[in-house]
């Protein structure tokens, strides 16, 4: 069930381990109808072309500054994203969410006709606590510029029908973050197996 | 005949300045002669800190200029007609709590410096200069005893001592007016439960010296990862405020 507007609210006074919490909020209009607006933050991770090689997710201890340049852009500047570049940026709000909701991000269109394709990963797991990063790609044929709190995606959160391990007991591995987080693939389980499968082949 | 290291070293600062922004530009041309060379450097290397915006308004309000702030290994401080340039110590920047020991800096021994930084930002600034470290050139008899003063009161982490402590200090001819002392406790346990000071309607602490002071209740690595949190705290009060003056401007208010 989608929550509306009047629970998002009061979900924001709950006590703290329970509690919504989407700050800072700059605007009442923020929260309208079953969905949060969020703001794009001021950190970005720029991707670079690396003369080192391709990134290897099974090997991602490679040092990352020879794929990735953190920059701040503060509200009022702007920065332009060229066509099929893609950077991380970050939601100005840090979030988190109830152990008991879920939340689904939702690119705005007004954005998506301009080229602008904004995250990928579109569900917030129960008990997410942390800025959000974004993927934001330009898909289009001429450069956009991207301006640091505009509203740039949306947060729909619903309810899960039954309790669920709060995202941070179940280990994840985003959990606190304040800026844009560059991928933690390497930190997959899954890579023990694949590793060790590559090894007999 | 000018040597030619001579030449190679003016090529190099031409080559460096070329590349500064103009208003660091301004305030390097400004710069004692002596200090060209070691600001120059700094100023080339471009870093700044990332929990430092706050303190870099608040300072800029009190100084009433530009302020820049250039990684370092260590304080310093430069004035010049075209602003303020300060030296940090580059791994301090994300704490800023740390960073407000660049208010001490600019305060150096000046009385009514003192005076105006108690009035914007008192009760942190005793915890700032601990948080920072500072082992700098404030050693005058000021703040001799204020260091003084802050070692023999062990109990300065219970609010009621600390800000009777406050209350009661003062020095060298200037009795300061500590403004009261902030109700922290809740962003303390915000941060402790690791997640940004919030008040309840989403929006960031009304005051940032109670966030301030909330992160001065934790060291070690806690210390470390929460900083980030206490930062984003601020900058979004900043930013709110930024945003509504701004929004009354264009005649929509919305709060």
């Amino acid at each position: 069930m989608v929550i509306g507007e009047e629970t998002l609210w009061k979900r924001m006074s709950d006590p703290l381990t329970s509690r919504l919490i989407v700050t800072p909020l700059l605007s009442r209009e923020q929260i309208r109808g079953g969905s949060v607006d969020v703001r794009l933050g001021t950190e970005f991770i720029l991707m670079k072309r690396s003369a080192r090689g391709p990134i290897d997710p099974m090997a991602m201890e490679e040092p990352l500054q020879d794929y990735q340049e953190r920059v701040q852009v503060e509200v009022g500047d702007k920065m332009i994203l060229h066509p099929n570049q893609l950077v991380l940026g970050v939601t100005l709000e840090f979030l988190q969410v109830p152990p008991d909701l879920l939340a689904y991000v939702i690119g705005r269109s007004s954005w998506g006709r301009l080229g602008l394709i904004v995250a990928t990963a579109v569900m917030v797991s129960p008990g997410y606590r942390g800025s959000l990063t974004l993927e934001l790609a330009n898909l289009g044929d001429t450069p956009v510029y991207l301006y640091p709190g505009t509203r740039v995606a949306q947060l729909v959160f619903h309810t899960l029908d039954d309790s669920t391990a709060a995202y941070s007991q179940r280990g994840g591995k985003y959990t606190g973050p304040v800026g844009p987080e560059f991928s933690k693939l390497a930190l997959d389980r899954d890579w023990q197996a694949i590793r060790l499968l590559s090894q007999k082949s | 005949m000018t040597a030619w290291q001579d030449l190679a070293w003016n090529a190099w600062r031409d080559e460096r300045a070329g590349h500064l922004s103009a208003s660091l530009r301004k305030m390097y041309g400004q710069l004692a002669p002596d200090m060209v060379d070691v600001w120059l450097k700094r100023m080339d290397s471009g870093s700044r800190p990332t929990g430092a915006s706050a303190i870099k308004r608040w300072l800029s309000q009190l100084s009433g200029g530009l302020v820049v702030f250039l990684g370092d290994l260590q304080w310093d401080i430069a004035e010049t007609a075209a602003g303020v340039v300060i030296a940090y110590p580059e791994p301090l920047g994300g704490d800023p709590l740390a960073m407000c020991g660049a208010i001490l800096l600019w305060v150096g021994n000046d009385v009514g410096r003192m005076g105006m930084a108690v009035n914007l930002i008192g009760a942190a600034l005793v915890p700032a200069l601990f948080s920072a470290k500072w082992e700098g050139p404030l050693n005058g008899a000021l703040w001799e005893s204020w260091i003084r003063g802050y070692h023999n009161h062990l109990t300065l982490l219970r609010r009621d001592a600390m800000a009777s402590w406050f209350e009661s200090r003062s020095v060298v001819n200037a009795k300061w007016q500590w403004p009261t002392l902030p109700d922290f406790m809740e962003y303390t346990e915000q941060l402790r439960y690791g997640v940004v000071p919030h008040d309840r309607d989403g929006q960031s602490p009304r005051d940032p010296v109670a966030v301030l002071l909330a992160l001065h209740q934790f060291e070690g690595e806690e210390r470390l990862k929460i900083a980030g949190l206490a930062h984003k705290a601020i900058e979004g009060r900043l930013l709110a405020d930024l945003w509504q003056q701004a929004d009354d401007q264009g005649g929509n208010r919305q709060w």
